[in-house]
């Protein structure tokens, strides 16, 4: 159990900067999970936390401890690759046991010890049944569960995963990423989770960092980061559907986004605008509604604007379908995804309403990105 | 009928028709000095018969009980067994460091390794018997052995390299997170994983040092260090060339050689490394 501090911690590759300058508290006992796209630095990121590679500049504390010049097998860490990383040509019950048979003599186990310890993981995890078999007669679900098992034999202060779940199906993701949480509960001990599937990071922290291109984005708990986004990047890369970003430009109490406009007063900080201000407005799809053609009746209580266009691509998860209408056909088509209510039947090329309902919209400067102060 | 057999002549036949071609070619001096080691003395220089109507065992005898040769194969064995140890554990340390540790000009460092080896064994032999004379290991199967592992070294670097540079990293990773020292490591985890790459290097160092002629003759010079090679080179006499005992010798040089690589060929195979990663 560890409370880990990064302080300006700066990674360089020759002339490439992965990591500029990251500071950030992950705190005893949390799930922390980093998320961003590929190549953001969050593996460079978690080598430096594990070890395996020495930061530029920088320092990391373990409970107020510096180990930044420690190894590996110094900081007591444990990780669990993308990939597994089973060591081939041993078998189940060899894999477990070998971060204790490694330290063996350092920590003075004795094989009763670290047979009794292979069993209690195994069931655990229940591995039981695999002990004797070979990595290669495994399952994707089954090797992960046992590098995860390798991870836990030494109870270390840390855990460290990247992206452990990314090799599987999505419905064994669903039950490993439960199992996960549950296992984290029971242990207590800190978790950093790296992840480019922002699903994952939403269900499974505490708190989470959003990084791109090495930098840290917005830390925070998920549902904190995804209603107050610190910035336009956070918003578009969490909730899915993705965030729907429009340009626009401020007249006479109304956002102009080319034939779409909106009352001020949707949005929040909406007062703050005034005239001539240009400024990048984000609306979940679930601020959207589609709906066909242009029926007087049934046009949502809550909406604030609307606008007629015609619907290109309905995506089905099952319990909500997703319109995507394309609204603005003067100049370059806007495309709009919003909800289609329940028992609505639509299909490509229909002609509907687009209602924007009253949500916290969110509200950006144009040209930095970043959230309109106080909004 | 004879269109199926066109068929599987044009598909099969031919690539059989050129590697018996070249197993003949490569394999009919083995042949010939096999023929010429049973043949009587006198039947040796006639042609024909070329294959002899009465054989003897006398040439096998004689090298075998009335020469140094089997004094000669122990060196050979001694030699090319500690050539293959030191190059194998060597090499195989440089090769890891090479393959996964964070060290500069790792290219550089790959590329003069391979230069070594390119002299020519003849441009470093007199500066080499100087070298050994002042160390006063002159007609010592160390001399030998060491020679023949330090140029064998370039080989066991490039083939071990390449080795390790196929495991995963993450092994490599997983295995220092585990708790191993990078040593720790590479006897845990990559030197099982790659035992066909050492196989490999093991087998080609040892034929190289078994087979090797120039360095073993300019370092001995008395029968208690000659290899077998130097020794079958010596056989002639003032007056004649014993071509039948030379053939014998030759074959019974060649057998264990010939044997390890048959031995090896079934440890030489890949798929060792199936399962680690998602496949």
């Amino acid at each position: 159990m560890a409370e880990v501090r990064l302080e300006h911690l700066s990674k360089r590759f020759g002339e490439t900067t992965v990591l500029p300058d990251v500071s950030l508290t992950i705190r005893d006992g949390e799930f922390f999970t980093i998320v961003g796209p590929s190549g953001c630095g969050k593996s460079t990121l978690l080598q430096l936390l594990a070890g395996l590679d020495r930061p530029t500049s920088g320092r990391i504390l373990f409970d107020g401890v510096d180990v930044t010049a420690l190894e590996p097998r110094e900081r007591d860490v444990a990780l669990v690759f993308q990939s597994y990383a089973l060591y081939p040509h041993m078998t189940v019950r060899e894999n477990l046991a070998f971060p204790l048979r490694v330290t063996k003599r350092k920590a003075g186990f004795d094989r009763p010890y670290i047979d009794g310890e292979v069993l209690r993981v195994a069931g655990l995890l229940g591995l039981e049944p695999l002990l004797d078999r070979w990595p290669r007669e495994l399952s994707g679900g089954q090797r992960q569960r046992v590098a995860l098992g390798r991870a836990l034999i030494r109870q270390p202060r840390l855990f460290l995963l990247d992206e452990p779940l990314s090799n599987l199906d999505a419905q064994l993701r669903a039950v490993m990423r439960a199992e996960l949480r549950r296992l984290h509960d029971r242990l207590g001990t800190t978790m950093i989770y790296v992840t480019h599937d922002q699903t994952e990071a939403m269900t499974l922290a505490d708190r989470l960092a959003v990084l791109d291109r090495g930098v840290v984005q917005q830390i925070g708990p998920p549902q904190a980061l995804y209603d107050q986004p610190s910035n336009l990047f956070v918003a578009q890369f969490l909730g899915h559907p993705a965030i729907n970003t429009f340009e626009g430009e401020v007249r006479a109490g109304r956002l102009h986004m080319g034939t779409m406009e909106l009352p001020l007063s949707a949005m929040k900080g909406g007062n703050r605008l005034r005239d001539g201000m240009r400024v990048t407005v984000g609306i979940r799809p679930e601020h959207v509604r589609v709906m066909p053609g242009h029926r007087s009746d049934a046009v949502p209580q809550e909406a604030v604007a609307q606008i007629s266009g015609v619907v290109r691509l309905l995506e089905c998860t099952g319990s909500q379908t997703w319109g995507i209408a394309e609204v603005d056909r003067s100049s370059d088509a806007i495309m709009v995804i919003g909800a289609v209510p329940a028992g609505e039947s639509l299909r490509p090329g229909h002609p509907v309403t687009v209602y924007f309902t009253r949500g916290p919209h969110h509200l950006f400067y144009i040209d930095t990105g970043m959230r309109l102060e106080g909004a | 009928m004879a269109g199926a057999m066109m068929h599987w002549f044009r598909r099969r036949g031919v690539g059989l028709c050129v590697l018996m071609l070249a197993a003949l070619f490569c394999l009919g001096p083995v042949l010939w000095q096999a023929v010429t080691s049973i043949k009587l003395d006198q039947d040796l220089v006639r042609l024909p018969p070329i294959v002899p109507e009465r054989v003897t065992a006398v040439h096998y005898e004689r090298v075998l009980f009335h020469s140094s040769l089997v004094q000669s194969l122990g060196n050979s064995a001694v030699v090319a067994a500690s050539a293959t140890a030191v190059a194998i554990v060597v090499g195989g340390l440089c090769a890891f460091a090479l393959a996964r540790l964070p060290i500069a000009g790792k290219p550089v460092i790959l590329g003069l390794v391979l230069a070594t080896s390119m002299f020519p064994p003849i441009a470093v032999i007199s500066p080499l018997y100087l070298l050994m004379r002042g160390l006063g290991l002159r007609d010592t199967l160390v001399a030998v052995g060491l020679t023949h592992a330090v140029y064998a070294l370039p080989l066991a670097i490039w083939i071990l390299t390449s080795f390790f540079r196929q495991l995963p990293g993450e092994l490599y990773y997983a295995a220092r997170v585990d708790g191993c020292t990078p040593l720790q490591a590479l006897r845990m985890v990559f030197l099982p994983l790659a035992r066909p790459g050492l196989a490999v290097a093991a087998l080609l160092v040892f034929i190289f040092s078994w087979n090797e002629f120039m360095f073993a003759l300019t370092l001995t010079a008395s029968d208690s260090t000659r290899t077998a090679p130097v020794a079958v080179a010596l056989f002639p006499g003032l007056y004649e060339i014993p071509w039948g005992d030379i053939a014998a010798a030759s074959l019974l040089v060649t057998v264990p050689v010939a044997g390890l690589a048959a031995a090896f060929q079934r440890h030489i195979v890949a798929g060792l490394t199936a399962g680690s990663v998602k496949g």
